[in-house]
């Protein structure tokens, strides 16, 4: 057995890792976007999406009128801003990124803070791979600071466990249960490995990679450095499917 | 309301968790249904399980380095880090070992039906390890609902460190033992979950209680003048017949009166009473496991309660008593006297395979119509003639009633005891309610008497009403 039995009386996603979750991946958009025309739209979305949170926790608390009237108003707001980003006509690319953040933001919170509780995992999947996707793609076209990228893929990541979190937590005990020290034990160390991550992201960008002069014909340096990579993801692919035994030490403390 | 005043108070440890594979498969894992690999392994006491969640980590950056590559933008592979230190992450925590102690405690052991009981539940790590994810779902009976507060709690637990929640729920008649609390301990980053289930060191109870004082067998059943009188004479109380002395004849039987007269000593004797067998007859067909509400117990919680509350009643006045149940697989038990008899049956009403607390499944082209006239065709064949019926049934089909009906017609008393489990919440639900009241005319038309028990009240009192109406 490695979930409680029975279901809990009000599986919503647990309100403060969803906020926290909302607000990383929110961030990941401010923090990854190049440009003002990139923000402006992702400011009115996260606007139009802190109403339709407000709105539904409202709801929940009984005031059904005013937070269906706040839910509706803040839905609106983000379809808005992102319709006037299209009308605008950026760069087709720049319009993708716009769009892929807004929209991943847009779905990630309808799975956040859902309305039926049914399909928040893969909105909320969806939502983190559109804003990965759209952080990825302005890193590329509009080249801003390593760091800043490097924080906002770091956000979409955090945002994820974090959403991953409550939902679980929302699954298996409930959105009416005390479940705070749990969310900020766990929203604390994704946000310390996020830094970790951050850091030792700028560290790899700022390390001296010589290039041999003249270039060999056979590889480079990013070649080489795309395969140290894959290396380690397939160590750590591998050491996830080795099974793992029980230990002496792990047995230690337990009464049979 | 001081849980610690009457309360009783239960402790206890992690309990032997064995067969994790059917426990999974009841215990559907929210968390890990988005999984396609896992690894569940036994440890003595826990169940581990590995999710592969970590593994989209490692997917984006693949696709993020191989784009990168394939691009030769740089910045995609250093995109490809963050993915990394995360999955890594998930590898860095350690499998949470759970060493718990739980006490429960509720605020009333004996409660009426209907009365607040607080619980509350202590859990304990006696472990040496700290615990950042610990889930708890306490073992609530599954016939009392929480009406305060919620029975399942997430915290953080370190060494030596506890938590305590509290919850109200509302007491329902019958016995209900809490079952163990299941835990499920998660590491920091929610890649390994550890099950388990604590159970206080003895049994947390609660019974709610309508003991049977001043209602019989005999008044309730054997009411018909005529139908279970014994043709031997013996010592009872109605006059039977005169016979001339015979040594040994109690000097009290002796009429007096006419020694006195003709000097001849005769013996007055009287029709022996005998106590009348008594077959309780529950209906625990699919169809009567409804109940009122939402969170009410269902017909049949009702119908076992009112049975082991007549049961003991029995005990008490020495009865024969024999039980039969309508269910999926009908149960036959003879009525007799006797302690051993009476414990066998409290222990057939108290099995969940007997009488399930979820309703039990209808095999393809059987339905509970043909179930209850093929069962109530046998039952008929086996009780004695004047054998008595009390047929415990919530009325919401016609099944009960030409039970009843041809039970009486055949000689045997009939009288019916109805959990009312209506209500009037829609207006298919009013319809039920008028239907069962029509069943109700119906039966007491054709002279069997029912005992319509609102579950709110007494069943004493029910019963007492029933036997004056």
């Amino acid at each position: 057995m490695s979930g409680l039995p029975g279901d809990p009386e009000a599986s919503f996603p647990t309100t403060v890792s969803a906020t926290i979750a909302l607000a990383a991946l929110l961030g990941a958009c401010f923090v990854g976007a190049a440009s003002p025309i990139q923000t402006a739209p992702l400011l009115l979305t996260g606007i139009g999406l802190a109403a339709f949170v407000a709105g539904v926790v409202l709801r929940r608390r009984r005031f059904r009128l005013g937070g269906r009237l706040l839910t509706g108003l803040g839905f609106l707001l983000a379809v808005t801003a992102l319709v006037g980003a299209i009308v605008l006509s950026p760069p087709i690319v720049t319009l993708f990124a716009l769009l892929s953040c807004g929209i991943g933001a847009l779905v990630a919170t309808l799975g956040l803070f859902p309305v039926s509780t049914r399909i928040v995992r893969p909105l909320v999947r969806t939502g983190s791979v559109l804003v990965f996707v759209g952080v990825a793609t302005i890193a590329v076209v509009d080249a801003p600071p390593v760091w800043r990228s490097a924080m906002a893929v770091s956000l979409v990541f955090l945002s994820w466990d974090t959403a991953e979190r409550a939902i679980t937590l929302g699954e298996q005990v409930g959105g009416t249960a005390e479940t705070v020290s749990v969310e900020l034990v766990g929203a604390g160390s994704g946000v310390a490995v996020a830094t970790v991550a951050v850091v030792l992201t700028v560290a790899v960008a700022r390390l001296p990679i010589p290039i041999p002069i003249p270039v060999p014909t056979t590889g480079s340096p990013l070649l080489g450095l795309a395969l140290l990579l894959v290396a380690v993801v397939a160590f750590i692919l591998a050491l996830t499917h080795t099974p793992q035994r029980p230990t002496s030490t792990e047995n230690e403390g337990n009464p049979e | 309301m001081n849980p610690n005043a009457t309360g009783q108070k239960t402790r206890g440890q992690d309990t032997v968790h064995q067969d994790t594979t059917d426990q999974d498969a009841v215990d559907q894992d929210a968390v890990d249904q988005d999984t396609t690999d896992q690894d569940t392994t036994d440890r003595n006491t826990n169940s581990i399980r590995r999710t592969t969640r970590w593994n989209s980590a490692l997917v984006a950056a693949l696709l993020a380095s191989g784009t990168g590559v394939l691009l030769e933008e740089p910045i995609l592979l250093l995109l490809s880090i963050p993915a990394i230190v995360f999955a890594v992450y998930s590898h860095a925590t350690a499998v949470p070992i759970p060493t718990l102690e739980i006490e429960r405690t509720i605020s009333a052991d004996s409660p009426s039906h209907g009365e607040a009981v607080e619980v509350t539940v202590t859990l304990r790590n006696t472990g040496r390890q700290t615990l950042t994810n610990v889930s708890l779902a306490d073992g609530v009976p599954r016939l009392l609902a929480v009406r305060g507060g919620s029975a399942r709690h997430a915290t953080v637990l370190e060494p030596g460190g506890e938590t305590t929640m509290s919850y109200t729920v509302v007491a329902k008649h019958g016995i209900h033992r809490f079952e163990p609390a299941a835990v499920v301990c998660r590491d920091t980053s929610g890649s390994t979950a550890v099950g388990t289930t604590v159970e206080p060191e003895t049994e947390t109870v609660l019974a709610c209680r309508s003991p049977i004082q001043s209602v019989t067998f005999g008044r309730l059943v054997h009411t018909r003048p005529g139908t279970t009188v014994t043709a031997v004479d013996g010592s009872g109380t109605e006059f039977s017949n005169v016979r001339a002395y015979r040594p040994g004849d109690r000097p009290s039987r002796i009429d007096w009166n006419r020694y006195a007269r003709e000097r001849e000593l005769t013996t007055v004797r009287f029709r022996e009473e005998r106590a009348q067998p008594t077959v309780l007859c529950l209906d625990a067909r699919q169809c009567c496991y409804r109940a009122a509400t939402d969170g009410d117990p269902h017909a049949v919680a009702y119908e076992r309660f009112a049975a082991r509350e007549l049961l003991d009643a029995a005990a008490d006045s020495n009865e024969p008593v024999g039980l039969s149940v309508l269910g999926t697989g009908q149960q036959w038990m003879a009525p007799k006297t006797g302690s051993r008899h009476i414990a066998t049956v409290r222990r057939t009403l108290a099995d969940p395979e007997t009488l399930p607390l979820e309703p039990p499944t209808v095999h393809i082209g059987r339905t509970d119509r043909t179930t209850g006239d093929e069962q109530g065709r046998e039952l008929r064949t086996r009780i004695g003639r004047q054998t008595g019926v009390l047929l415990l049934s919530p009325l919401l089909d016609e099944v009960p009633v030409e039970l009843a009906r041809t039970l009486q017609a055949e000689g045997n008393p009939v009288t019916v005891l109805s959990p009312d489990v209506t209500a009037e919440r829609s207006l298919g639900t009013a319809v039920a309610r008028v239907r069962r009241r029509n069943r109700i005319a119906t039966l007491r038309r054709a002279a069997v008497p029912v005992v319509d028990w609102d579950p709110e009240t007494p069943l004493e009192s029910a019963m007492r009403a029933g036997v004056n109406r």
